[in-house]
């Protein structure tokens, strides 16, 4: 059983499950409208505290995993001021400085080992990721449920309407931001511990393309949709070498087509209809009809 | 002194890149307002036609550069059919035709990769290793050719702008799109020249980026499509002078913080201008506050 985890395609399964927790992240701060470039930096963030904690401070991985947690929430929270000035691309450009900015300073950083990056343990084996999943996405489940939540979907539909019925829509997006670091902090240190060690181009431009592709194909506004769309992403470049046609092709197309053609995603919002409750279905047949 | 001379003049060459490209993001924003994904991969597109086409001419370097600046515009309608006027009518904002420019762009490179592969792909060698020696100082030739042509480039597209009625049409567009369509200007005729004008631009660029490095990579696109959108935030994504001052003036900076200061990361401080800029002056250096676009708080 456990060898499987150590082939190609339990890798891939591996794989897979970090970029949905920070998928699922994103889409918790772009559901309040915020169009973050930077959640690679946060993740990153997640990756090195954990890292630094773990490898130079000799700290154990759960508590170093904690740590690395924390900075990115704190960071992640700090991003979403930038919002209170900047919205949509010029957010998602103002966060992209900060994203790169920061990987060209762990490259320059001997402490965190300059472009040779960190290694640390490999304690996050194959149970531990997948596990956290799990619970990453029950949490979300259990978040979507309450009048919070509500609130900051109703700041992502239209911040003018949700603050005119008296919804604090700054607060929410620090709210958002903080739950959103906190879960891509998880995915980062999850990262580090998983394969060992890691570097700062693990956290550039083609990490944010990962992300943001996974929302968007998946669904930004339905809890499975990030973790759909995190297995298109991932099983997309495999599915291009069998027909031997470059990975950049085939996301590029995805991203193009997705926006274009089915800008809602795979999954649209709200529940799932099989999840629905019988009673809820009983009650939108009876207005419909 | 020597160095410093020597450094600027590298700066100059590397600002000259980053003006252009991000005189290609100026003329798409103004009269598409678009954010175009895919300036860096034509840039790249560009350079590998020229590396053939100098192979198969036997080093005819204006040849290359000539298929380089066609290739460009080909691309530029291509990207204009595709990505950009399917969105026109929709008036999604800015992140959408973004993300499907970013995906043209991705595609592009992409088929690059497949052509040529991921290594990097050489082109005129000899001459980026010529230097002039002028007393203690060595000035790169490529460094100097790319300067120059770069401003009489700059210069012609600057007439062509300021001084042409089509370049009046194009600042018309720029400033009010309904007003101008309603005063017989075809908004969509202009938009589809100005985005062949920019991606030929863009192919051009590729070539003065292999003449001066003697070098490039598929994978270079992105990093190219985000200088040159840092040089157009930071100017103010409405002028075209600015650009081109913010370009140059990036390159030295660049080069300044290599040659002086090797442990800064020279592409930091750049970035960090910019946040800092859009944090405090969201219409940048050189901008003004545009009708109907998303600049500055969105809330208070």
């Amino acid at each position: 059983m456990i060898e499987f985890f150590y082939g190609y395609s339990g890798q891939l399964l591996l794989t897979f499950a970090i970029l949905a927790i920070a998928a699922s992240g994103w889409s918790v701060i772009f559901g309040t409208g915020m169009f973050s470039m930077a959640p690679s930096a946060t993740m990153g963030i997640g990756a090195y505290g954990a890292a630094v904690a773990y490898t130079h401070w000799g700290i154990p991985f759960p508590i170093a995993t904690v740590i690395g947690v924390v900075l990115a929430a704190v960071v992640s929270a700090l991003l979403s001021l930038f919002a209170w000035r900047l919205d949509h691309l010029f957010l998602g450009i103002a966060t992209l400085g900060v994203a790169e900015f920061l990987v060209a300073l762990a490259h320059k950083t001997p402490y965190v080992g300059g472009s040779l990056g960190m290694p640390a343990g490999f304690d996050a084996t194959p149970p531990v990721v997948l596990i956290t999943l799990v619970i990453v996405v029950f949490a979300l489940w259990l978040l979507r449920r309450t009048r919070l939540f509500s609130a900051m979907r109703a700041v992502g539909d239209d911040t003018l309407a949700a603050q005119s019925v008296g919804i604090d829509t700054r607060k929410m997006k620090v709210i958002a931001s903080i739950v959103g670091g906190v879960i891509l902090g998880v995915s980062g240190a999850l990262y580090t511990f998983q394969l060992g060690s890691i570097i700062p181009s693990n956290f550039g431009f083609s990490m944010i393309v990962q992300i943001i592709l996974a929302v968007l194909i998946g669904g930004r506004d339905s809890l499975f949709g990030p973790v759909v769309g995190a297995a298109v992403v991932i099983a997309l470049p495999e599915l291009a070498r069998l027909v031997s046609v470059d990975h950049s092709i085939a996301y590029g197309l995805a991203l193009m087509l997705i926006v274009l053609l089915r800008p809602q995603g795979l999954i649209p919002g709200g529940r799932p209809r099989w999840l629905r409750a019988k009673s809820v279905r009983a009650v939108q047949a009876g207005i419909t009809s | 002194m020597s160095l410093l001379i020597q450094q600027l003049l590298n700066g100059l060459s590397t600002g000259a890149i980053y003006a252009l490209i991000g005189l290609g993001f100026v003329l798409i924003f103004g009269v598409a307002r678009v954010f175009n994904g895919a300036q860096g991969p034509i840039v790249i597109v560009g350079f590998y036609l020229a590396s053939v086409v100098a192979g198969l001419s036997g080093g005819n370097f204006w040849l290359a550069l000539l298929a380089a600046t066609a290739i460009g515009a080909v691309f530029g309608l291509l990207l204009e059919r595709l990505a950009i006027a399917p969105l026109a009518s929709k008036g999604g904002g800015l992140l959408v035709p973004f993300l499907t420019t970013l995906g043209f762009g991705m595609v592009l490179e992409g088929i690059v990769r497949t052509i040529f592969s991921s290594s990097p792909q050489p082109f005129f060698v000899e001459f980026a290793s010529e230097s002039f020696k002028i007393g203690d100082v060595r000035l790169g030739q490529a460094q100097l050719f790319v300067t120059v042509f770069t401003i009489l480039l700059l210069v012609a597209l600057d007439r062509m702008i300021y001084s042409t009625s089509w370049g009046l049409s194009a600042r018309a567009v720029a400033e009010n799109a309904s007003i101008a369509g309603g005063v017989g200007i075809s908004p969509v005729a202009l938009r589809i020249g100005i985005v062949a004008l920019a991606s030929a631009l863009a192919g051009t660029t590729g070539a003065l980026y292999g003449l001066q490095y003697a070098a490039a990579t598929p994978t270079l696109g992105v990093v190219l499509t985000i200088k040159g959108l840092l040089v157009a935030v930071i100017a103010g994504l409405t002028s075209f002078r600015g650009a081109v001052l913010i370009g140059l003036l990036l390159g030295v900076t660049e080069a300044m913080v290599i040659a002086f200061a090797p442990a800064m990361p020279a592409d930091g401080f750049a970035f960090v201008i910019l946040v800092a800029l859009l944090l405090f002056k969201p219409a940048g250096i050189f901008g003004r506050k545009l009708s109907g676009t998303a600049v500055g708080a969105d809330d208070r």
